[in-house]
């Protein structure tokens, strides 16, 4: 046993043990707890009155604690009144951490006491699953905030999770739109592929924090 | 009176006669501990001539008031001696993490002297008060792996050994001394230790660090952990977007490597994913280095069997591996190391590496190998020079001529170019065990230019093999790269790499550049944050944030703490603007002992060091060179530097080359911060009596290098 | 998740009932038992880790304490945590959770005997503690909490505890000569950085335990 005994015989060895853990618990014989007998259970809370549009934003608050957004779609589908209930989330201070970001083809709900907006703004792109726009909005973003280029990779890793060929087709498709003639692809010194924005940097620039440096640790 | 965070007590070692003696340390407190307390020893009792394995020498192991304490990152400790192998032969400093330093606290010791030279190998065994030397002659020869389990055995699984390899024994210059796995203080200290006989050091202790403000203490490393730690490197972003983060790293690289997704895939038990790790969740910080894959990219999951690293420290940057593979080859398979061992094995393969079991592994597996060949024999890399100069030999015309012909022929190339691990720690013996020419390298960078007839140009020359910093024999350790001129003036300073992390931990942190700039404007005033690659003429702000980091090295080496997590610059906090805490040390250093520090009180104990640092280099250079000028003949900047990417000028945007006469007037501006004498770069009398240093403004008056 | 329903399971229908069913199991292997994906999510566990003897769990007064051996880096605070918190004063010696000697050479593991394997020991707050029943002052006695505790003033620093002790959790404080034994304060717990050890409440135990029923 990993845990290991120092002293021989000090636990009798148990039996080779299967099935559920609970039904496996159950099955042993009683064992004194005396211990036990000062300790008082704490009270269970008194339970608030909890409005419906309350449980509700507590439901979103929920699926963002599990990095999830909650489309509006889906909530006009399956809450009734949900309008009113987001109403009523407008005049409750418990709930105005509920906000709600724009995409192109819905709009979804988090809790911005868990989630950040640009990482809602991210999920968002994700969830509609556009790549070429994901990569526009994100290398512009990253073009205006860092600044800083970005290389394709860094759509296959979470949360974007794009495979590789799927990312070459979008940079096709950028390549194709005039709306996104800004976003440029270039190789940095190691070959590795890039987009930057012409936009908010320069390709002297842009290159230049590509390009891997050795000897930098 | 009660003393705090220190014990009070050093202990001093005479291998000449086998004697231990313990002696107050608190006449050292105005040095704070550590690289401050080892260094005023060796100025006091070790003639700056004396050649390091001479049985004259010494070495001083120290730690500070908060090593030991539970401050966080708070493991490491400080080793003083004079160089064998840079330029001047100077007072420089090695640095061992792992377990052994708050073990010496616990022991009772805030630092230990050691002197003389033992008749035959022993190891020093140290348990509380009792010390006693250990016959080591049946370690010797041994590797350091060997050496310390058998310590360990020997003393008893409650102790600490640290180990010198063979390459100490063999007085490589370029040695260290290894402990716990993959710790090491480097910089020659082993060849030190093995000129002396002293092949090691086992250390238990009953004792504990006594506080000052316990219920503070706690207080402040729950904040610090709750608010200001970030990753590795204190990055204050993630590398990848997390939920609750409003930023991440745009190239999707940063040392918060830590993401869904990505796993410890050898755990035992089955993969651990790293998941979120929210700013204020105490429990996950150990998720968010993940250094393989911030190393070798999602491939290294596949070997991570978790993240281990040095007493107290949340952060867990060494990766520990099992890499299966190396095992076809009869090499230890359990491998680890956060730095410079683990990255560049990959220079011995002039034919280039082949994958072992996955794609794109190949590079990671002989880095496992070579970096535990290394640590084992106990070689030093000078950060990253021993393994320049050797591709540099291996892959040019020119390196190659200065080996002989019949040594080129009996190199074990079938290894090499069957991408071999075993050829990468053939080469390494080589260098530990003196075998050969190219065992010149291990003598250093000044003595294989020496040998070799390489002169100036070598050091000037613009090739990435050549990261000389100096004409010393140390390379950069982030330098203009990262902050311009600030970067480059500390890199300057020492007789040694600076491993100074102040300014390159914010500028690669991932966070936006008006957010990080908005935090150093906030403490240095305008000015003084460039953009990355695009670099501003020098100004007097960035003279102080110069000073500032230079400064907070020895603050480091002194209290002691992390050279790479702190200082708390920035947090990972919105709610904090991002913005960290700078007066942090100040308050660590108050709850610990007790004692009124500031942040102003903090900064002028640490510059007392600075200022010891550079008369101990003045009078060096003075005695082996007649040097009255470090200006000229120590802080002189390689060519490189001024004239590397020939089609930019500098201050362009895209290049982080230097200008000459700029760095003229950042060298004017940082003597002007120090107290140095412009001309010369020598410190004043009145500098040095402001820092309660007189005696050392009297010994260079005496030798004719004190400025007027 | 089993997927049968159940009319049993009567034994998790708050916390005491639940603790009591935990106690039976406490320190003991739990290889080979299917536990619940909830149950696994609120440990912090996978079955794999269950079936590898890597978890093993403590019934404490104020929940269960999970010990994942699989996540233990090694960084002591564990240690640090205890001895400030109880101390006041930082050290691995009286530390009442002891990690430092399970790190380089524990039997065939740890770092110097070439492998990863280390993991913090704790004190179980055994039902019938060996070091209370070998204390000749009868100076280790359950607190109104259950917590077995040394009454400073009984104890006469004699070690017996240290010895009785089959991991040898205590130790004589070599300043104050008295016994540093565990109180479940829960500081280590708090402290650490990957979750290695983890006190899981009984309420939430139990609501995990009814949700599988249900």
């Amino acid at each position: 046993m990993l845990f290991g005994r120092k002293k021989p015989g000090f636990i009798v060895e148990e039996e080779e043990t299967t099935g559920d853990l609970l039904e496996y618990m159950e099955s042993l014989p009683e064992v004194e707890d005396s211990d036990f007998e000062g300790l008082v259970p704490p009270e269970a809370a008194a339970e608030d009155e909890v409005t419906e549009a309350q449980l509700l934003a507590s439901y979103i608050r929920q699926r963002t604690q599990g990095i999830q957004l909650t489309s509006h779609s889906q909530l006009l589908e399956e809450v009734a009144h949900f309008e009113d209930l987001k109403k009523e989330w407008g005049n409750d201070d418990s709930c105005q951490d509920i906000v709600v970001i724009k995409g192109n083809k819905d709009s979804y709900y988090y809790s911005n006491l868990h989630m950040s907006d640009n990482y809602a703004m991210i999920a968002s792109l994700v969830e509609e699953k556009d790549l070429p726009k994901t990569i526009a909005a994100m290398v512009r973003f990253n073009g205006k905030t860092y600044p800083a280029p970005t290389p394709y990779a860094y759509f296959e890793r979470s949360p974007y999770l794009a495979a590789r060929a799927q990312i070459e087709r979008a940079a096709a498709v950028l390549k194709s739109k005039e709306e996104y003639q800004d976003i440029q692809p270039f190789k940095n010194n190691l070959g590795e592929a890039f987009f930057f924005s012409t936009q908010h940097m320069s390709y002297q620039y842009a290159k230049a924090l590509a390009d891997v440096d050795e000897y930098t640790d | 009176m009660a003393i705090y965070g220190w014990t009070g007590k050093l202990l001093r070692i005479n291998l000449t006669d086998l004697s231990a003696t313990t002696e107050d340390s608190m006449k050292y407190q105005d040095y704070i501990g550590g690289m401050g307390l080892g260094y005023r020893v060796i100025y006091d009792e070790v003639p700056l001539n004396t050649h390091p394995y001479d049985p004259a020498s010494k070495f001083v192991m120290a730690v500070g008031p908060l090593t030991g304490s539970g401050i966080p990152c708070s493991g490491r400790m400080n080793i003083a001696f004079l160089s064998s192998w840079s330029k001047g032969h100077s007072i420089i400093d090695a640095h061992m993490g792992g377990h052994i330093g708050p073990k010496m606290k616990y022991a009772g010791y805030d630092a230990m002297i050691v002197e003389g030279v033992a008749s035959k190998p022993v190891y020093l065994k140290i348990q509380d008060d009792q010390v006693t030397f250990e016959d080591a002659s049946h370690l010797w020869g041994k590797g350091t792996f060997e050496s310390n389990q058998v310590i360990t055995e020997e003393c008893g699984r409650d102790f600490e050994s640290a180990s010198i390899g063979q390459a100490g024994e063999n007085l490589v210059n370029y040695s260290t001394l290894n402990t716990s796995f993959g710790n090491s203080g480097g910089a020659g200290i082993g060849a030190i230790m093995g000129s002396k006989k002293l092949k090691g050091i086992a250390i238990s202790g009953t004792g504990s660090v006594k506080v000052a403000d316990p219920a503070k203490v706690k207080e402040l490393s729950d904040y610090m952990m709750r608010e200001l730690i970030g990753g590795n490197n204190n990055h204050n972003v993630p590398a990848l977007p997390q939920s609750w983060a409003e930023y991440s790293a745009a190239s999707g690289k940063n040392r918060w490597s830590g993401a869904p997704g990505r796993e410890w895939k050898k755990a035992a038990g089955g993969p651990i994913d790293m998941g979120e790790q929210p700013c204020g969740d105490i429990n996950k910080i150990a998720y968010r280095c993940l250094k393989g894959v911030f190393d070798y990219g999602d491939v290294a999951s596949n070997y991570i069997v978790k993240q281990g690293g040095c007493s107290s420290c949340p952060i867990r940057c060494y990766t520990q591996y099992d890499m299966e593979p190396l095992a076809e080859y009869d090499l230890p398979t359990h491998v680890s190391n956060t730095c410079m061992p683990m990255l560049y094995g990959q220079n011995f393969y002039p034919s280039g590496l082949i994958d072992f079991k996955y794609e794109g592994d190949a590079k990671m597996i002989i880095n496992g190998a070579s970096s535990h060949a290394q640590d084992d024999l106990g070689l030093w890399c000078n950060y990253g020079n021993l393994y320049r100069e050797v591709k540099w030999v291996l892959s040019t015309e020119e390196g190659k001529s200065h080996i002989p012909e019949a040594e080129w022929n009996s190199y074990p190339w079938e290894w090499e170019k069957a991408a071999d691990p075993r050829w990468v720690v053939e080469i390494m013996r080589r260098i530990a065990y003196k075998e050969g020419e190219i065992a010149v390298i291990g003598e250093g960078t000044i003595a294989m230019a020496e040998k070799w007839g390489l002169g100036k140009e070598y050091f000037d020359s613009i090739d990435s093999l050549n990261q000389n910093v100096t004409y010393n024999g140390y390379p950069k350790h982030h330098s203009a790269e990262d902050s311009g001129q600030i970067g480059l003036l500390f890199n300057l300073m020492y007789n040694r790499d600076c491993m100074i992390h102040h300014l390159t931990n914010v500028t690669n942190s991932g966070a936006p550049y008006e957010v990080s700039k908005a935090t150093m404007e906030g403490f240095f005033g305008k000015g003084s944050y460039d953009k990355m690659k695009s670099c501003t003429p020098m100004n007097r702000n960035k003279a102080k944030v110069a000073r500032w980091a230079f400064n907070g090295k020895q603050f480091h080496d002194s209290a002691t703490l992390c050279n790479w997590m702190y200082p708390m610059t920035q947090s990972p906090s919105k709610a904090r603007n991002y913005v960290g805490d700078l007066e942090l040390d100040a308050k660590y250093m108050a709850a610990v002992t007790g004692k009124d520090y500031t942040r102003e009180s903090v900064e002028f104990d640490s510059e007392r060091i600075s200022q010891m640092l550079r008369v101990m280099t003045a009078i060096s250079f003075n005695i082996q060179f007649g040097s009255t000028n470090l200006r000229q003949d120590h802080d002189g900047m390689p060519a490189w530097i001024f004239d590397k990417q020939p089609e930019l000028r500098a201050f362009e945007e895209g290049t982080d080359k230097m200008d000459r006469e700029d760095m003229e007037l950042a060298l004017d501006y940082f003597y002007e911060e120090m107290g140095w004498d412009k001309a010369t770069g020598i410190p004043t009398r009145a500098t040095l009596v402001k820092y309660g240093l007189a005696d050392m403004a009297d010994d260079l008056a005496g030798r004719g290098i004190l400025p007027n | 998740m089993s997927d049968e329903t159940k009319t049993g399971l009567n034994g998790f229908l708050d916390s005491q009932m639940t603790r009591r069913q935990f106690l039976k199991i406490s320190g003991k292997s739990i290889a080979g038992l299917t536990v619940s994906a909830t149950m696994l999510s609120l440990f912090g566990c996978t079955q794999e880790q269950v079936d590898s003897e890597q978890v093993v769990t403590w019934a404490m007064p104020q929940g269960l304490l999970v010990v994942n051996a699989a996540k233990c880096t090694g960084c002591k605070r564990c240690e640090i945590n205890c001895s400030l918190f109880n101390d006041q004063e930082c050290s691995s010696y009286i530390s009442r959770v002891k990690i430092s000697r399970n790190l380089h050479i524990h039997g065939k593991d740890g770092l110097l005997m070439g492998n990863f394997t280390y993991y913090p020991d704790t004190c179980r707050q055994c039902e019938i503690p060996a070091c209370g029943e070998a204390c000749p002052e009868k100076a280790i006695l359950a607190d109104d909490k259950g917590i077995k505790r040394v009454d400073n003033d009984k104890c006469i620093g004699c070690g017996a505890c240290v010895e009785a002790c089959p991991w040898h959790m205590p130790t004589i404080n070599p300043e104050t000569r008295k016994s540093s034994k565990c109180i479940a304060c829960g500081a280590c717990v708090l402290g650490c950085p990957t979750a290695a050890l983890s006190i899981i409440p009984w309420d939430a135990v139990t609501a995990a335990a009814q949700e599988i029923v249900a």
